[in-house]
């Protein structure tokens, strides 16, 4: 069987990678092209000796072979084929194998998208990306090895934790790691560009697909993460500040930073020291987001995945730190930059303040995090700070963040006239004011989301505004219709209208967020008929019933929800008990709609008096969170096509002050 | 030279407006104490109010659920000293007799725990099964 060579595989794919850094340095050294090319043929080996123990630990997972610990230990035979196959990266050995996999895949795709076209860079890229290969195989073939035999083969397993059992819970950690591992190909890159010495714009132009790429994923990730929270553990919340998603967090925010400042490099040619810094923190934070998920130092909700890998974690983020930043110091005469900022008011401005901005975010975030460990290392006691501290330093943060979303993309180059600025912000500006103004006098005075509200609108409405002058400007030169028009532009600038997008799926999370500064919570115990009125919303509990499959007993309560007295839809809070895992699940019945989520917990029916208890929350504009997913995707999709798709591609070079760059309308 | 410098002070301003954002985000309403049951007793009356996170053993026999509310209120165990936890939420799902809880909130005045988060460290319930079928208590009501 396939399964029996898993470990064999393993030695094999690790002993190709260090033959592929060493023959892709070697080569350099003794400029052999042909050790350069044995290099990538060694690479291209790792790939398929990793997937062939990828294939081989599916086989043991779907054929429940006991023989193995990790598959004793993810799944049993009652779980469903498909939690079987997923159950790949339930664990922590399994994860690293896929991590590496990942990893490999993208390296593949790498190779064959730019061995031709940067033949001087890609020994040194292909180098660096397989000694951090070297490093995921090291711990899955030395350290926690997913082909491990038990001491004697059991006849069922432990099982899926069964709050991982969940669709968003399944595809969370393959699309989190897309996003963690991504982050090496543009650390690759730019380390490789410092270590050839021609630390140019040109690792920056490649660069940029291959961040929005792994950016993309993370964000999806987080997203997801949040999602399941949501739906699974029952707290009626999707983000708590915990360190994992802090973890994740943390280079998701620099990698935004990355993202906007390489613009700066490629069109003014400024920032080259602080981009290198940026994504060398990047991957490093996405190393440390592992380290933090994985070591336990720091506690969290997300203990089922404590274990002693930590140390080697942290050792690595500490090598990548320091290998990574002494090569920056010694070639520091490579990137310099020459030319400097004018004008506060000019888009090099605005951008560096976002850049700060976020960095700063980061940082917070970071502080908030580590906190723990710092105030026990510095005064021996262990402090500990939660979501209070990272909503009142960050709060302010993003709504200033929200506020330059707005600003930057707008104003010019070098600087703006007075008018110009006028002519651009006038009825944005108004139209913020404005929703400010209705909403209090609404009565809601909750400041932050006030200003969210109103800076969202203020945001939203320069990007429609631009999209409208664009459109009238090509509906005038070109005839086309309105909206022909505003797709055309959207496919001709592909770069700055799908960033658009992803700026107002940006708004519409933060219109998501600021709805839970009205959460409505409440208990309610509730007897066979009665109901109980919360807002809009009635609620009649019509009883329950038991049950039971192979996997689990359930008990499901019947609820009838009525809006304005009138019946919605019939919901069905329940909760399960696994057999297996011996622990129950809460699962929640909520019902959605964009303008508010009706959200019920139950939280137990008493054997006595048959009556049922239940939380309750009406949660406003919830919606508006998964749905800026969605728009985020569609945005990051435009970014990211290929620039031959729509009428005459213009931007295929991008010159450092070409027309291009200054808004259409100018 | 002098527009540079207009520049400067603006980043300035922003960096020094976080750096105070987080320095005044550190204050006694966010600060959390990790300690442990008995330095939390012996601090006494100095204890009141304040956040801390204690963790210990939920001790069998000793959870209480309300059936007319949503209420819980257990006893843990660390190291000797126990502490009666009260908490007015739903106990995780994770949340077992015998099983290592880790709990945020403050102390009250008579000497209970007034618990705002409870969570549960289960990391020995996914290692490999060393001794098959010996944990015999298993939960006789499922829900």
């Amino acid at each position: 069987m396939l399964s029996d060579f898993g470990h064999v595989f393993l030695v094999l794919a690790l002993a190709c990678s260090v033959y592929a850094l060493i023959a892709s340095f070697m080569g350099l050294f003794r400029k052999s092209p042909e050790l350069v090319r044995s290099g990538e043929r060694a690479a291209i080996a790792t790939t398929v000796f990793i997937t062939l123990a990828i294939l081989a630990l599916e086989q043991a997972l779907l054929s429940s072979d006991f023989r193995y610990e990790y598959v004793a230990s993810y799944t049993n035979r009652a779980l469903p084929v498909f939690y079987k196959f997923t159950a790949l990266w339930a664990g922590q050995a399994g994860s690293l194998l896929f991590w590496a996999w990942i990893l490999v895949l993208y390296i593949m795709v790498m190779l064959v998208t730019y061995r031709k076209r940067l033949q001087a860079d890609m020994p040194f890229i292909l180098g660096i990306l397989m000694g951090i290969v070297i490093f995921f195989l090291s711990l899955t073939t030395f350290v926690t090895n997913p082909f491990e035999l038990l001491p004697r083969p059991v006849l069922d397993g432990n099982g899926l934790n069964p709050l991982l059992q969940h669709w968003a819970m399944v595809i969370h950690p393959p699309v989190l790691y897309l996003g963690y591992v991504g982050f090496a190909i543009p650390f690759a890159f730019a380390l490789g560009a410092l270590m050839r010495g021609k630390a140019d714009n040109e690792w920056v132009k490649n660069v940029r697909r291959w961040t929005i790429v792994p950016w993309f994923f993370l964000g999806m990730g987080i997203l997801l993460g949040g999602k399941w929270a949501y739906m699974e553990l029952g707290w009626g919340g999707y983000w708590a500040w915990d360190p994992v998603e802090n973890a994740a967090f943390m280079p998701w925010l620099t990698g935004t930073a990355f993202l906007h400042s390489i613009i700066i490099q490629e069109k003014k040619d400024m920032l080259k020291i602080w981009n290198i810094v940026l994504i060398f923190l990047t991957f490093a934070l996405s190393i440390f987001g592992t380290f933090l998920t994985r070591s336990g130092v720091i506690s969290s909700v997300h203990s089922f995945t404590q274990s002693s890998l930590g140390p080697l974690f942290l050792g690595f983020v500490v090598f990548i730190l320091v290998s990574s930043f002494g090569i920056l110091f010694l070639r520091m005469d490579l990137v310099k930059s020459k030319a400097r900022l004018e004008s506060i008011v000019s888009r090099e401005s605005a951008f560096l303040i976002n850049n700060v901005v976020f960095v700063g975010a980061c940082f917070a975030v970071f502080w908030g995090t580590v906190f723990p460990v710092v105030s026990e290392a510095v005064r021996g006691v262990k402090i500990t700070v939660g979501p209070p501290f990272f909503n009142a330093v960050n709060i302010p943060i993003f709504l200033f963040l929200l506020f330059l979303t707005g600003v930057g993309p707008l104003v010019a180059w070098r600087k703006s006239s007075p008018q110009y600025l006028k002519r651009l912000f006038l009825w944005p500006t108004v139209a913020g004011v404005v929703t400010y103004i209705v909403l209090f006098a609404l009565g809601i005075r909750h400041q932050y989301a006030l200003l969210s509200f109103a800076l969202g609108v203020f945001v939203t409405a320069t990007i429609v505004a631009e999209y409208h002058r664009g459109a009238i400007a090509r509906k005038k030169k070109f005839g086309e219709g309105y909206l022909m028009a505003a797709i055309n532009l959207t496919l001709k600038n592909k770069r700055r209208y799908g960033g658009y997008i992803v700026h107002f799926a940006m708004v519409l999370i933060f219109f998501g967020v600021a709805g839970s500064a009205f959460d409505t919570e409440v208990e309610a115990n509730l007897k066979k008929g009665e109901s109980i009125r919360i807002g809009h919303y009635e609620v009649v509990y019509e009883g329950h019933r038991t049950g039971q499959d192979p996997n689990k007993q359930w008990l499901r309560t019947d609820l009838v929800l009525k809006k304005d007295g009138k019946l919605v839809k019939r919901i069905h809070p329940e909760r399960h008990f696994y057999l297996v895992q011996e622990q129950p699940t809460t699962e929640v019945a909520v019902y959605s709609t964009l303008l508010s989520d009706f959200y019920v917990v139950l939280v137990g029916v008493d054997d006595e008096s048959q009556a049922a208890s239940f939380k309750i929350y009406l949660k406003p504009l919830v919606m508006l969170v998964w749905l800026g997913g969605l728009v985020m995707v569609l945005g990051t999709i435009i970014c990211l096509l290929p620039d031959e798709i729509g009428p005459r591609p213009t931007e295929r070079k991008l010159e450092p002050t070409t027309k291009e760059v200054t808004p259409v309308h100018e | 030279m002098a527009k540079n410098k207009k520049v400067y002070v603006a980043f300035l301003a922003v960096v020094m407006a976080m750096a105070f954002l987080i320095l005044w985000g550190f204050n006694e309403q966010t600060m959390v104490y990790y300690s442990t049951v008995k330095e939390l007793k012996d601090r006494g009356t100095e204890a009141y109010g304040r956040g801390f996170r204690v963790s210990g053993k939920v001790v069998p026999g000793t959870v209480e659920r309300a059936t007319d509310r949503v209420h819980a209120s257990f006893v843990i165990v660390e190291e000797g000293e126990t502490l009666r936890v009260e908490f007015d939420g739903i106990l995780p799902d994770t949340f077992k007799e015998d099983g290592e809880v880790l709990i945020e909130g403050t102390m009250r005045e008579d000497g209970t725990f007034q618990a705002t988060n409870v969570f549960t460290k289960c990391a020995s319930k996914y290692e490999p099964m060393e001794e098959d079928g010996s944990e015999g208590a298993k939960p006789t009501n499922a829900y």
